[in-house]
C-alpha cells in the first residue's frame, strides 16, 4: 500500500432540488443526498459502502467517478485535487476511475452490439486504430469469461449475469485503477451472483484494481472487501477494517444493521434487534438519533464527527457521542 | 375430465394442490412454465416456495388466486381450499367469489400494487364492500385492520394517498388489505424483497403474528433462502418449473440433498470470516434457463457437476429419501 492514497474524498455534499407537495403548487425544496461524507481508497484496496436505500450510497459512488459534481467538498486523485487539474489531465484521471451500474438491463444500450459498447470508451479516450481497439476488446472479453462470438451480439441476447460481465468489461476497457460498483449483483439471479463476485475478486487480483463496492449485501461486502464504510442519511457513521467493524460494531446503527441480517438458521423468526421507525431526517444533531435506542438529549444538539472507536485498530472510526459507554466486547457471530 | 376423477374428493383443512401444471403461450406455441407441482399447507402453517426468477413460483400463486394472465392457463391438476375446488370447471362462479374472500395476496411491489389516485382508506374499505359489507362497516373494518398491522396514526393514514407513505407503511397497508376478510390462505409473493433489511424483520414477524391470530395457512414465495430458513415450516424448492426438493425447513437446512439447493447454500458469502476474498465462493456455473428452453431431462443438469447421461435423457421424479420420521423428497438421480 503506497502512502499516498489513490482517491480521497473529503466532506462531500450533494443536494438535489425537487418540488415538494402537490406537483402543480409545490415549493422548491432541497434534498441533501450526501451530507459531508469523507472516505479514502488506497491502491489495490477494496472498500465496501453499506447502508439502507436512500442513505446516499449511490450518489456518493457517482460523485467519486465524476457523474455528479459535488456541491461542496474535495476529491483528490493521487494527492491532486481533480477540480484544479487542467482538462487533459482531468480526462486522464477520469479514465482511471470507472463505474459498474446496478442494472445491466438499463445500463447497456439495447441498439448497440457488444463491440460498439466496449469500443465507445476507447474512441472517447482517443484510441484511433481499429486493430488496437479490436485487440483490446477481445482481451477484455477473455478477462470476463465471455466468448469472442459475443462481440457481434446485442445485450438482449445475453442472460443477466452475462450482461453484468459486459458492464464490467466496459468499465475495464480504459485500464482503470479504481472500479466503483453500484450493487453489481442485486439485479441478478441468486444462483448467478456468486459467479460475478468471484469474477470481481479474480479481476482485483490480476489487474491490481482498487474497488469501491456499494451494496446492501453485508455478506458480499464482508467477503470481498478489506475496509467498510457504513452510511446513514448521507454521512459515514462508521468505518474501519471489515472484520473489525463487523465483529465489533461501535455505532448503534451498524449494530442494528448487522442484527437485521436474516440468520439463515431454521426455526422461529430470530429476535432481531428492534429499530424503531423508518428513515427520517431530524432538524439537527445526529441523523440517527430519532431511531436510536441509546439516544440522549445531547444527541439532538450536534452532529457527531468520526473519531477513533476501536481499542485494537487505529483506523476504526465511528460518529457517536456515546462510544465510551458502549461495550466493546465482540458481538456474537452469526453461524 | 380425467383430473376430476383422479382427485375426486378432498376433505381436509387448509390448501391442497395436486399435480398443477401451467402452460404459457408465446409466439403461437405453448410451453409448460410449471410442471406437476403438488403441495399442501395446514392452517397456521407456513410453506415457502423458493425459486429464482422464471422458476414459475409467481404463476403458481396467480393460478391459485384465479389471476392468471391471458397467455397462461392451467394445463393439469387441481387445488382445494378447505375442501373446495379452486381451479377449472369444478370451481363454480360462486366458489370463485368465495375464493376472493378466502385467499389474500400480498404482492412484492407496494408502490405498484396500490392505486395512486385513491386514499388508503377507500382502497382498503373497497375489499369488504365488494364482499357485501356496508360502507360504514367497511370503513370501520379498514380502520381496525390498520391498527392490527401496527401502523402509527391509522386515522390519518386512512386519508393519505400511497405516495405519502413510506415503503414500510405501504407494505403494512398491503398486508392489511390481504387479511381484512380473515382469509383461510394468505399468499405472500416476495413481500420483503423491496424493503430494507431493518424493516424486513418487522414485516415478517407482523405477517407471522397475524397468521397465528387468524389461523391462516401461509404460502410464502421468495428467492431468499435466508428468509426461508427463518419463517418456513416446510420448504418446496422450484427450479425451471419443477419441484426439485421438498422437506421441512429444519430437515432441508440440516441435510440439503438436491445439487441445486446445496449449490445455493454453498454459494452464499459467509457473514463471518476474513474479508478480502481469500477464497473464491463455490459458485454454480451457467445460467437459469428461460421458460420454453428447458432441457429435456433434469432442468438443472446443464449446470450440475453430478449430471450424467441419464439426467439429460429424462427428468427424475420426486421421491422420498432418507429414513426416519422427516419426509424429505428429492428429484435427483445422483443425490444421496
Amino acid at each position: 500500500m503506497s502512502p499516498l492514497p489513490l482517491l480521497e474524498a473529503e466532506g462531500l455534499v450533494k443536494d438535489f432540488g425537487y418540488r415538494g407537495g402537490a406537483a402543480w403548487r409545490g415549493s422548491r425544496r432541497v434534498l441533501r443526498a450526501v451530507d459531508g461524507a469523507s472516505l479514502t481508497v488506497h491502491a489495490g484496496e477494496a472498500l465496501g459502502i453499506v447502508g439502507e436505500s436512500a442513505c446516499g450510497k449511490t450518489t456518493l459512488g457517482r460523485l467519486l467517478v465524476g457523474l455528479h459534481e459535488p456541491d461542496a467538498g474535495r476529491i483528490r486523485w493521487q494527492g491532486r485535487e481533480l477540480k484544479s487539474l487542467p482538462a487533459a489531465e482531468r480526462r486522464a484521471a477520469s479514465r482511471q476511475v470507472q463505474m459498474v451500474f446496478q442494472d445491466p438491463n438499463a445500463s447497456l444500450n439495447p441498439r448497440k452490439t457488444v463491440r460498439q459498447i466496449l469500443e465507445a470508451p476507447l474512441r472517447w479516450h482517443g484510441m484511433r486504430s481499429t486493430a488496437q481497439r479490436t485487440a483490446r476488446v477481445r482481451e477484455l472479453l477473455a478477462c470476463v469469461n465471455l466468448d469472442v462470438e459475443a462481440l457481434d451480439h446485442y445485450p438482449h441476447q445475453f442472460s443477466g449475469g452475462q450482461r453484468q460481465r459486459i458492464g464490467i468489461a466496459r468499465a475495464l476497457v480504459t485500464v482503470p485503477r479504481l472500479l466503483v460498483l453500484d450493487e453489481p449483483t442485486s439485479a441478478l439471479d441468486v444462483s448467478v451472483q456468486a459467479q460475478v463476485l468471484n469474477l470481481l475478486a479474480t479481476l482485483r487480483q490480476s489487474l491490481q484494481l482498487a474497488l469501491v463496492l456499494i451494496s446492501h449485501d453485508l455478506g458480499a461486502v464482508r467477503w470481498l472487501c478489506d475496509r467498510v464504510a457504513v452510511m446513514y442519511l448521507g454521512r459515514v457513521v462508521e468505518s474501519g477494517a471489515v472484520h473489525e467493524v463487523f465483529s465489533r460494531p461501535q455505532h448503534p446503527y451498524t449494530r442494528a444493521l448487522l442484527a437485521a441480517v436474516p440468520s439463515g438458521v431454521p426455526g422461529a423468526l430470530r429476535q432481531r434487534l428492534p429499530l424503531a421507525g423508518e428513515l427520517q431526517r431530524p432538524a439537527g444533531g445526529c441523523a440517527f438519533a430519532p431511531r436510536c435506542p441509546r439516544a440522549l438529549a445531547a444527541c439532538a444538539m450536534d452532529s457527531p464527527a468520526l473519531r477513533p472507536a476501536g481499542r485494537a485498530a487505529a483506523d476504526h472510526l465511528a460518529a457517536c457521542i456515546r462510544l465510551d459507554t458502549l461495550d466493546t466486547t465482540p458481538r456474537e457471530e452469526t453461524p | 375430465m380425467a383430473d376430476a376423477t383422479r382427485y375426486a374428493c378432498v376433505r381436509a383443512e387448509g390448501l391442497q394442490v395436486a399435480g398443477l401444471s401451467i402452460a404459457l403461450a408465446s409466439h403461437g406455441r405453448e410451453a409448460l412454465a410449471l410442471e406437476d407441482v403438488s403441495l399442501d399447507i395446514a392452517p397456521r402453517r407456513t410453506l415457502c416456495l423458493a425459486g429464482e426468477s422464471g422458476s414459475g413460483k409467481s404463476l403458481f400463486a396467480l393460478a391459485l388466486a384465479g389471476l392468471l394472465p391471458d397467455v397462461a392457463r392451467v394445463a393439469a391438476g387441481q387445488a382445494w381450499l378447505d375442501g373446495q375446488c379452486l381451479l377449472g370447471a369444478e370451481a363454480s362462479a360462486s366458489r370463485r367469489q368465495r375464493a376472493g374472500r378466502d385467499i389474500g395476496i400480498v404482492f412484492q411491489e407496494p408502490m405498484t400494487a396500490l392505486n395512486p389516485v385513491l386514499t388508503i382508506g377507500s382502497q382498503l374499505a373497497e375489499v369488504p364492500r365488494l364482499h357485501g359489507h356496508g360502507a360504514r362497516q367497511a370503513h370501520a373494518m379498514a380502520l381496525a385492520m390498520l391498527e392490527r398491522v401496527r401502523i402509527a396514526q391509522p386515522r390519518s393514514i386512512m386519508q393519505a394517498y400511497p405516495h405519502q407513505l413510506s415503503g414500510g407503511q405501504r407494505q403494512r397497508v398491503l398486508i392489511a388489505m390481504a387479511l381484512i376478510l380473515s382469509p383461510r390462505l394468505v399468499i405472500a409473493d416476495e413481500p420483503t424483497t423491496a424493503l430494507d433489511v431493518t424493516l424486513q424483520a418487522e414485516i415478517l414477524s407482523l405477517l407471522k403474528a397475524l397468521q397465528q391470530e387468524q389461523g391462516t395457512a401461509l404460502l410464502f414465495i421468495t428467492h431468499d433462502l435466508a428468509v426461508v430458513a427463518e419463517i418456513a415450516d416446510h420448504v418446496v424448492v422450484l427450479y425451471a418449473g419443477r419441484v426439485v426438493e421438498s422437506a421441512s425447513a429444519a430437515e432441508l437446512f440440516a441435510r440439503p440433498r438436491h445439487p441445486y439447493t446445496r449449490g445455493l447454500l454453498a454459494a452464499r458469502p459467509p457473514l463471518d470470516g476474513g474479508g478480502g476474498a481469500r477464497m473464491l465462493l463455490a459458485a454454480i456455473e451457467g445460467t437459469v434457463p428461460a421458460p420454453g428452453r428447458w432441457p429435456r431431462g433434469c432442468g438443472f443438469s446443464p449446470r450440475c457437476a453430478l449430471a450424467t447421461a441419464r439426467c439429460r435423457a429424462g427428468p427424475p421424479v420426486l421421491e422420498a429419501r432418507g429414513g426416519g420420521a422427516a419426509v424429505h423428497r428429492v428429484a435427483c438421480f445422483e443425490s444421496p
